[in-house]
């Protein structure tokens, strides 16, 4: 049987002490697909990610990853498994060369990927130099490269972009694309801020104060994005009532003293306006707006009024 | 375990605990000659009074030397925090534990190695007496073998510990200790495993007890240090 999802969690739950850090999420994370892991800080994508690689344990739930329970195939799944979580961790006073060999060495592969893995993050020049000379952004690069080396079939890959500038975001995003098609991998990526996934992301996870509470296709969510128009009027829920009668769709906002309707198209919008003023409605206001990804994903995460 | 992992293991260490050796052995067999120069050379112990006085060195170097490999070995992973990435491997984690434990314990072969040839160096410089090589082989390599109980409880300390101050803290003290430990009359603090080493060289009665014990004890205490490294939890 072939399964669909690389990872798949049922009921994933992580407590520390008696707070629930990760409550009861389901994960499902389609091959072959790059899955966007969104959360605000705090959110408990670290520890999630933590329990994915049995680095710590689950308080209560079950994980498969590829196709396997983690509890007891766990070696057979880190074989096919790359990771880099949060700040990336190499041996400072070696070589970004020998850091990859020592992965390679632990994974009984040979060496002969090393040079072109520090081709894809272009490291080659600085291959033979102590790791501690790097910048930030190399030092992120070489994780990349270490949780790349081994051929993984699954990537799991923690704020990969942090510390990076603008030019290193890009370079890395388009590495990320490329994975997928050209090499059969599937990609878990996590991030707080949503517009680091969503030009990469096929799917999206978001999670919020340890709960799941958006999963689905990236365009599930672009959906929610689509515009409105709003029409600022005296009697709001009498002209929305007008309007449906006439089979426009409209919804009143009584306490913003406004309608809202999804009719968005120039001459409908005309023929709507000439209709409530011939209705005596006095309109005071039209504006189109626009909910941004971003709005969508703090008003999912209840954090619009926080920010 | 795999030869591989050990390798891996040995391309991690740092320039210092390759020199830790080396540095053992130039401490050990330079103050052996000079103390016993100075001291004991017109005593009636002759040339073999120096194999006595090596052996109020052996149980301090060889615990220090273990003390800062565990140190910094397991400090290596600590920086920047490596274990995660370590852990995620498919290698047990047991392995891992157990491979640093090994190198901690080759390393300080290669010490009793280093002390042993560069003794007989100076042995055959200096007098035209036959080498005793019982004595000479066996006193470092004996201390070597009764330190294991103190190279699993340093490197679980260590381990444990991202601050390494009190794993260093603990093992100086019992370096410093070990042959006070020895000397005492009180046949419980001999059980503690800093006397050890200080218990277990030829020149002692007995000895042969005592490195029965410290293989066992040291068996029992890398078995425990491994499991319980395999139920850590690893930020
Ligand atoms: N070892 C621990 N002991 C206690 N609480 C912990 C521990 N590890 C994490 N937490 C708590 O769990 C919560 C989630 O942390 P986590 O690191 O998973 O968040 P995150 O989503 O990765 O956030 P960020 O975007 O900041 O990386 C936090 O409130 C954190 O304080
Ligand atoms: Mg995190």
């Amino acid at each position: 049987m072939t399964e669909e999802y690389a990872i798949d969690t049922h009921q994933l739950t992580r407590k520390f002490g008696q707070r629930e850090t990760v409550r009861r999420i389901n994960l499902k994370v389609p091959k072959r697909e790059v899955y966007g892991f969104l959360g605000p800080n705090g959110a408990g994508k670290t520890t999630t990610i933590r329990m994915l690689l049995g680095l710590i344990r689950a308080s209560s739930g079950n994980i498969r990853i590829l196709g396997k329970d983690l509890n007891g195939n766990r070696m057979e799944i880190l074989k096919d498994v790359g990771s880099l979580v949060e700040s990336p961790s190499y041996y400072g006073h070696l070589s970004g060369y020998t850091n990859l060999k020592i992965v390679t060495l632990m994974h009984g592969m040979p060496e002969s990927r090393i040079n072109e893995v520090l081709a894809w993050v272009r490291l080659e020049q600085a291959a033979h130099r102590p790791v501690k000379s790097y910048s930030l952004g190399m030092k992120q690069r070489l994780g990349i490269a270490m949780a790349l080396i081994t051929n993984p079939k699954l990537l799991i890959l923690d704020e990969p972009t942090n510390g990076l500038d603008p030019s290193g975001i890009q370079e890395i995003r388009e590495l990320i694309m490329r994975l997928p098609r050209d090499f059969d991998i599937t990609v878990l990526l996590s991030s707080h801020l949503l517009s680091e996934i969503e030009q990469v992301a096929t799917y999206v996870g978001i999670i919020n104060q340890g709960e799941l509470i958006f999963q689905g296709p990236l365009q599930q969510l672009t959906e929610r994005s689509k515009p409105y128009v709003w029409v600022e009027t005296d009697r709001p829920r009498e002209a929305a009532a007008a309007l449906n009668g006439q089979g426009w769709d409209a919804e009143p906002d009584e306490a913003g003293g406004q309608l809202r309707t999804s009719v968005t198209y120039r001459k409908e919008s005309a023929e709507m306006i000439r209709f409530l003023v011939q209705q005596h409605y006095d309109v005071y206001r039209v504006t189109e707006k626009k909910k941004t990804l971003e709005e969508i994903f703090l008003e999912l995460t209840g954090q619009e009024n926080s920010l | 375990m795999k030869l591989t992992l050990l390798h891996a293991e040995g391309l991690k260490l740092k320039r210092l605990c390759r020199l830790i050796p080396l540095i053992q052995g130039i401490i050990l067999i330079s103050m052996t000659a000079l103390e016993w120069y100075l001291y004991f050379r017109q005593g009636p112990g002759g040339v073999y009074a120096g194999f006595a006085v090596m052996y109020m060195f052996l149980s301090f170097v060889f615990l220090l030397g273990i003390t800062l490999l565990a140190s910094i070995m397991a400090g290596t992973e600590h920086e920047t925090r490596a274990w995660k990435q370590l852990l995620a491997m498919p290698v047990p984690k047991g392995s891992i534990y157990l491979a640093k434990l090994v190198w901690i314990f080759l390393l300080q072969l290669c010490t009793v190695v280093i002390t042993v040839v560069g003794m007989c160096v100076i042995w055959v410089l200096y007098t035209n007496e036959p080498i005793p090589w019982k004595i000479m082989i066996l006193q470092p390599l004996f201390v070597c073998l009764s330190s294991v109980p103190m190279m699993a409880i340093q490197l679980w300390l260590s381990t444990v510990f991202a601050n390494q101050a009190l794993p260093l803290a603990l093992g100086i003290f019992g370096s410093v200790s070990s042959l006070f430990l020895a000397r005492s009359s009180s046949p419980v603090i001999h059980l503690l495993p800093w006397s050890y080493p200080a218990l277990s060289s030829p020149l002692i009665p007995g000895h042969m007890q005592w490195i029965g014990i410290s293989l066992g004890v040291g068996l029992m205490l890398s078995i425990l240090g491994t499991l319980m490294f395999t139920r850590r939890e690893f930020e």
